[in-house]
């Protein structure tokens, strides 16, 4: 669901009074695009879920510094993005059994360089969807946060590079040579994943 | 000319059509000079497209049909009602007080106001068919017929 600039507007005027039905309105509208955001930034779906409301939260506390410079989508991603990060460090710093867990799967092995997946006859094969969805997903795991909010808005999110500068207040220039050390960064953590090169075609 | 090294910082912006027509025709050239550095942006275009497709999976609405094949990215159902209770709860109950609002919350207005517009038309029809049903004669009794006399 997008609204268009007059209803976001409108939409905006009555968050400002704390309008309960518009605030449903809104997480309605939204919640979709916030949670996939958080979830491909956690990769944890039961922190997904609590960041996510907590997301909401932070914007219906915050919403009268909302300026309308960007659309409330934007600011809201970037509400979301920097709620991620902050999560993230917050979970480095306090080992969970969510990361246990990762390490028992595959994680230790991705970090030290081992295979992850038994390494195919044919390497193509393993470039097939959900097992490749999940290397994938243990790879962007290990980029530095700021490297997987950049992936994430770029390359998952489908955003423009505009939006990424708005949400992430880089310069152009920055955003673009960080993106290009983050896709570095995650092909070779999905080769280390694989064990083995990413197939040409 | 470019080095290979050079080539391959300009993947990025190469991929995303980010890169001046001059500078995108020399990291063109240099790929087609250059099969081995073709085959590693082939590789880089594809772990891309696998990012695209693994985006493009999640959003598609075949995707949640079986609990099994959902995407992790299926939307939890209590998310709406869990942000009001945390409302609720941290504006010591300014926000989100009463029962309506957070019921409209979970289930659409349109919803509560149609299911509501339906128990009204059934409950009207069974009144006027109440009221219109003739009443029943008693049972095992014949009319009793008095002759004039």
């Amino acid at each position: 669901m997008t609204l268009d600039l007059e209803a976001e507007r409108a939409l905006v005027e009555r968050l400002r009074r704390r309008d309960e039905a518009a605030f449903n309105l809104f997480v309605r509208a939204y919640q979709a695009r916030v949670f996939s955001l958080v979830q491909r930034m956690l990769g944890n779906r039961a922190e997904a879920e609590d960041l996510a409301q907590e997301v909401f939260i932070t914007v219906f506390r915050s919403i009268d510094s909302f300026r309308g410079d960007a659309r409330l989508g934007t600011w809201l991603y970037r509400v979301a993005i920097n709620h991620c990060k902050n999560r993230i460090k917050y979970l480095d710093r306090r080992v969970t059994r969510g990361h246990d867990a990762l390490d028992e799967e595959g994680g230790k092995a991705l970090t030290e360089g081992g295979p992850v997946m038994s390494r195919p006859d044919r390497p193509d094969e393993a470039m097939q969807g959900a097992e490749l969805n999940k290397v994938i997903e243990r790879a962007l795991g290990l980029l530095e946060e700021e490297h997987r909010a950049l992936v994430v808005l770029r390359d998952l999110e489908g955003l423009s590079y505009e939006e990424i500068m708005t949400i992430t207040g880089l310069p152009e220039g920055t955003v673009k040579s960080r993106l290009h050390r983050a896709r570095a960064a995650l092909r070779e953590a999905i080769e280390r994943g694989l064990g083995y090169k990413l197939p040409e075609q | 000319m470019l080095t290979d090294d050079e080539v391959r910082d300009l993947f990025s912006a190469y991929h995303d059509r980010e890169l001046s027509p001059e500078r995108s025709e020399a990291v063109r050239a240099a790929l087609d000079a250059n099969p081995s550095l073709k085959g590693e942006y082939s590789a880089f275009c594809r772990m891309l497209d696998s990012l695209s497709a693994m985006a493009a999976a999640a959003e598609s609405p075949l995707a949640g049909v079986a609990a099994s094949d959902a995407p992790k990215e299926a939307i939890p159902p209590d998310l709406l009602s869990g942000v009001q209770r945390r409302l609720q709860k941290r504006s010591g109950g300014r926000f989100y007080g009463d029962m309506w609002s957070r019921l409209a919350g979970i289930l659409p207005l349109e919803l509560i106001a149609t299911l509501v517009l339906i128990a009204l038309v059934l409950a009207y029809a069974a009144m006027t068919m109440v009221s219109a049903r003739p009443a029943p004669a008693p049972t095992g009794a014949t009319p009793s017929v008095t002759a004039p006399r």
